[in-house]
């Protein structure tokens, strides 16, 4: 059974003395299932004061304003609004707010996992709705997660929270398979691009980039300016960095390298959330390292428990 | 199956690009290949790329007794998303207009008693990393307008 503990003594070599299966026995992608429905509902309740000046007609960017700027006129999170206005006799305010209660009572039903793909598909539209009537007060966290919602449409995300083992009919399944490396392929593909185009860049050959980063506002967290003192911190930084996102995709393959690389993303990721306030971003990020790598074993499946049933002679 | 992905079929498609290119001929399997390239290199996944933008302040004066109005957001997560705006002010003229007008219609919602505001965006102009001294950072303004209604 190919299960979280499973992945987990294989990267680390714990020995198994401790039967953990009866805590972690949850498939890969029921972990991704419930941590993005928890990601998205620890959004939602962190921000619940803001998000009236993020999502409304009359927040912080008009909602004609967004229409012209993003240059579309697709469904977004406004066309709800205004139907409940409608509908109910809202206040904008309160419209919104019920679409946010909406899309928390979703993520929910996403976390327990009954009907998961038709709920996912409900909460990806929900996410893109509110990606479309806030363009420009979307950031990589956006896409990233409305990508992963997307992707739990089709994937065999599981049945149940309670009943974890119940989408393990699946494991062996070629789309198991292919589900794991297409997650696999896509966050190889963020990592790499996102790489290549720092490249073109000279400020991230330099340590430059980090330099202003890590000291301009909104993104300043901690008193960094001790780097002006020894500017080879953040140049190693930097090129580290280019060297993470580059290699990403053949280093995180090689099985021998993968636990040392997979702690430099994830400290690089710690860092973004610590230094440059992206919490979010870095919690996302590492929750899909995790799941992608850390709870899936490429090879050697594990015996199957067999029972045996004592017949009377 | 990753590495044979990234390792050949990527360098494939750019070498086939490439050559249709050369070869003059602009055919759709041409576009086929470099959309979908140009599209993640230059537009999906360019995460603080090629370079770091310089960041913002918005700074709001009541008029005329110049009081200094705080932008007010509930957490650092709306902080960065507002950063997004400002750095569109700067970088899309043709829009800044607009968009300095909704900041301000934010701002006098939030208080209710102002009347009348002077707005200014300005951009934190921090030195390089063999130019700094401490608290020695300067600003340059980017865009200011007076509000009223």
């Amino acid at each position: 059974m190919k299960t979280i503990r499973s992945g987990i003594s294989s990267f680390t070599r714990i020995p198994t003395v401790i039967n953990i299966d009866r805590y972690l026995a949850i498939g890969p992608f029921s972990l991704f299932r419930m941590g993005l429905a928890l990601i998205g509902i620890w959004f939602i309740v962190q921000n619940w004061a803001d998000l009236p000046f993020i999502y409304g007609r009359d927040g912080l960017i008009t909602g004609e304003i967004n229409d012209v700027i993003a240059q579309q006129t697709t469904f977004s999170l406004q066309h709800i609004v205004a139907l409940f206005q409608r509908l109910f006799a809202l206040s904008e305010l309160n419209a919104i707010r019920l679409t946010m209660m909406i899309k928390l009572l979703f993520f929910g039903c996403l976390f327990l996992g009954h009907r998961a793909n038709v709920i996912a598909l409900i909460c990806w539209l929900l996410d893109y709705s509110s990606i479309s009537s806030s363009y420009l007060l979307s950031y990589g966290f956006d896409m990233i997660y409305d990508n992963c919602l997307l992707f739990c449409i089709f994937l065999p995300i599981g049945s149940s929270a309670f009943k974890p083992n119940q989408d393990q009919s699946a494991l062996s399944g070629l789309w198991y398979k292919t589900g794991i490396w297409l997650l696999r392929i896509h966050l190889s593909t963020i990592y790499l691009f996102s790489g290549l185009n720092k490249m073109t860049g000279h400020e991230w050959w330099t340590g430059e980039a980090i330099w202003r980063a890590v000291m301009q506002p909104p993104l300043q967290r901690l008193d960094l300016s001790f780097f002006a003192k020894y500017p080879v911190l953040p140049m190693i930084l930097s090129l580290s960095t280019l060297l993470i996102e580059t290699s990403y995709p053949l280093f995180i393959q090689i099985k021998r390298i993968r636990p040392y690389f997979f702690a430099a993303v994830i400290g690089m990721h710690l860092f973004i959330a610590v230094a440059i306030n992206l919490f979010f971003f870095s919690v996302l990020m590492i929750f899909y390292n995790i799941v992608v790598w850390l709870t899936y074993r490429d090879s050697r499946p594990l015996a199957q428990p067999t029972t045996r049933r004592i017949c009377p002679s | 199956m990753a590495i044979l992905f990234f390792a050949i079929g990527i360098p494939l498609l750019n070498t086939t690009s490439f050559l249709l290119d050369r070869a003059g001929k602009k055919s759709r399997l041409n576009s086929l290949i470099e959309k979908p390239f140009n599209f993640l290199l230059f537009d999906q996944y360019k995460f603080f790329s090629p370079n770091i933008s310089d960041g913002y302040i918005l700074l709001a004066t009541t008029l005329p007794d110049e009081k200094i109005l705080p932008i007010k957001a509930n957490t650092g997560e709306f902080v960065n998303r507002l950063h997004g705006v400002y750095h569109a002010i700067d970088m899309q003229r043709e829009t800044a207009g607009a968009l300095m007008h909704s900041l301000a219609v934010y701002v006098l919602s939030n208080y209710p008693g102002t009347h009348a505001i002077d707005l200014k965006l300005l951009e934190y102009k921090l030195p390089k990393l063999s130019e700094y001294e401490d608290d020695k950072i300067g600003y340059q303004l980017v865009y200011e307008n007076t509000y009223s209604y």
